[in-house]
């Protein structure tokens, strides 16, 4: 397969949408950075929402469970929910080649 | 005794009588039921009373979005959408499009908390409802951690001091809901139950449980009127023969022949309909003569001619009403259709049914007051009108004027007629010359009735259908 999603690692975005920087947050954090950085490439970019600092993006974004994840590039976007602690399923859920 | 200062009025008609003065207060309830039993208007009317009463409150919707409750409420004439504008309801949509199907660990609704935080501060609200539930948990899987959260949210609202109540889809048996979610809301059950019950369509609600509170464990009837949901809270003795197999007859021998030979169910609805002349105040005349000789109470609500008209004509095809009217087991209630609008007679209706409180009614003709709109008022009227009779086990029957045609019905009856559990359609016709009046049964549900044509003979002694072409007559369609 030459069109591995590595070469088009810049154009991976993630959204990790937590309520305070819990400690579950910051495993919920670094398992998303591990797991970007395994399978998609060290130019996808992950961004962490706080919404204790930004209550009115809960609504704005339609999040409901914490943490939530959100694939937001390439488009279509994917979400999944939980601490992702089951790799195999946020790969799945996030549309992400397991190469 | 009730501590009413515990308890928060939710505003839908009859619902706090039977609640013994209203929800818990700072508590969730659950309000339980199947499809389209009135949950979501139950919840709508809630929000609105409240609103009405400056205790503001928020929706959470997880099917539909705003733009869909406006329509769907729009129908109702309780103000819905005016609370929205008015800032006095939020609308949360959890758009469950949007929630994801995967789950990868442990989770919280925090997001939810939030969003609901936030919409609560807002427009200070005391209110809360949740509709429904099931859609959340189908979305995001059922799992010991959904619960747990679920448990959580509703501990939060309380413990914000809001008043409120989940929806969700009843359960078999046992189990008050589908998913046993009453172990979460361990305060007030309440059951709206839409069901077909020996032919009848009942709509009936019930407090399944309220702790620490008195209430009444009955099932009440209601109905889902312009107003949204009304409830008729009734003493227990009265609901015990509403559910009987009883047949009654329908005061005419022939008739009771074609239907199984027994007559109709009590407690149902019968459409009589026909062309002017057909004889149709001959067949309610016979109908509230029949009860009368029972000893049945009956009212017969005329719309056109007056009381003494109808003994006049009455009399002159067999049926001498008057010691009934003598007697006080008969009584007619004359009412011009101008006089009022649809909902006056119904208001009127209701009052004299409660004071007379017949076993028998006959309203004719019944198109005079509904008239012939396929939709709107007089559709949504005589859902309450026929919910109201049989709500109180009352049989009755309705005559609508139609113009003659040979299938005998025509689209603008299928509004009336699907509410109607037997439909008899008359017919009169000049053949060679002479006049002659046919009839028969179109539907009687779960009656084995007669699917052929009679001839109807009015003589002094009475109607009579009469089976023609040696006993079977022509099949009617």
């Amino acid at each position: 397969m030459d069109e591995t999603p590595k070469a088009l690692a810049r154009d991976w975005h993630f959204l990790l949408y937590v309520a305070g920087m819990t400690p579950t947050a910051e495993a919920a954090h670094r398992r998303l950075e591990a797991l970007v950085a395994d399978h998609v490439g060290p130019d996808a970019t992950v961004e962490v929402v706080d919404l204790n600092q930004e209550p009115a993006r809960a609504r704005l974004d339609g999040i409901v469970a914490i943490p939530t994840v959100i694939r937001t590039r390439p488009t279509p976007p994917r979400t999944v929910i939980g601490d992702l602690t089951d790799t195999a399923g946020a790969l799945r859920g996030l549309g992400i080649p397991d190469v | 005794m009730n501590d009413t200062s515990s308890k928060t009025l939710t505003y839908v008609p009859g619902l706090d009588h039977i609640l013994g003065g209203g929800l818990p207060t700072r508590r969730i309830s659950l309000v339980t039921g199947g499809a389209g039993c009135g949950k979501s208007v139950l919840a709508a009317q809630f929000l609105v009373g409240g609103a009405g009463a400056g205790e503001p409150g928020v929706l959470v919707t997880f099917e539909q979005g705003l733009d869909e409750l406006r329509r769907d409420f729009r129908g109702f004439d309780f103000g819905f959408a005016e609370r929205v504008d008015a800032g006095e309801i939020q609308v949360l949509h959890v758009d469950s499009d949007t929630l994801p199907d995967t789950t990868t660990g442990s989770f919280t609704l925090d997001g939810l908390l939030l969003q609901l935080e936030g919409a609560i501060e807002e427009i200070g609200a005391k209110r809360v409802a949740l509709d429904t539930l099931e859609s959340v948990i189908s979305e995001l899987g059922d799992s010991a951690n959904l619960r747990r959260e679920l448990r959580r949210l509703f501990r939060w609202l309380e413990e914000r001091g809001l008043t409120g109540l989940v929806t969700a889809e009843a359960g078999h048996g046992e189990a008050f809901t589908r998913r046993g979610l009453e172990e979460y809301v361990a305060d007030c059950v309440i059951l709206l139950d839409f069901r077909i019950r020996n032919e009848l369509a009942t709509r009936r609600a019930r407090v399944l449980k309220y702790r620490g509170g008195s209430h009444s464990g009955d099932e009440h009837p209601f109905l889902i009127g312009p107003s949204g949901i009304e409830l008729f809270p009734l003493t227990a003795s009265r609901l015990e023969y509403e559910a009987s197999r009883e047949r009654i007859g329908t005061g005419i021998p022939s008739l009771d022949e074609m239907l199984d030979g027994t007559g109709v169910h009590r407690g149902s609805s019968t459409l009589v309909s026909g062309s002017p002349g057909a004889g149709k105040s001959s067949l309610g005349a016979a109908f509230v003569d029949g009860a009368c000789r029972r000893g049945e109470r009956a009212l017969y609500f005329s719309f056109e001619e007056s009381p003494e008209q109808i003994l006049r004509n009455m009399e002159a095809v067999g049926y001498d009403l008057r010691p009934w009217v003598d007697g006080d087991l008969l009584v007619f209630e004359s009412r011009r259709p101008s006089q009022r609008g649809l909902e006056g007679h119904l208001f009127g209706i209701q009052r004299a049914v409660e004071e007379h409180d017949p076993q028998v009614v006959v309203l004719d003709p019944f198109t005079s007051i509904a008239g012939p709109q396929e939709t709107g008022p007089s559709r949504s009227m005589l859902v309450r009108l026929v919910d109201l009779l049989k709500g109180r086990s009352i049989t009755t029957m309705f005559t609508a004027l139609e113009a003659a045609n040979l299938s005998g019905h025509s689209a603008s009856q299928s509004h009336v007629s699907s509410l109607m559990d037997t439909w008899v359609v008359l017919q009169a016709k000049r053949t060679e010359g002479a006049r002659h009046r046919y009839g028969w049964i179109l539907k009687s549900r779960g009656i084995e009735h007669s699917r052929y044509v009679r001839e109807l003979t009015v003589t002094d002694e009475g109607i009579e259908f009469v089976a023609t072409d040696g006993g079977r007559g022509e099949a009617a369609d």
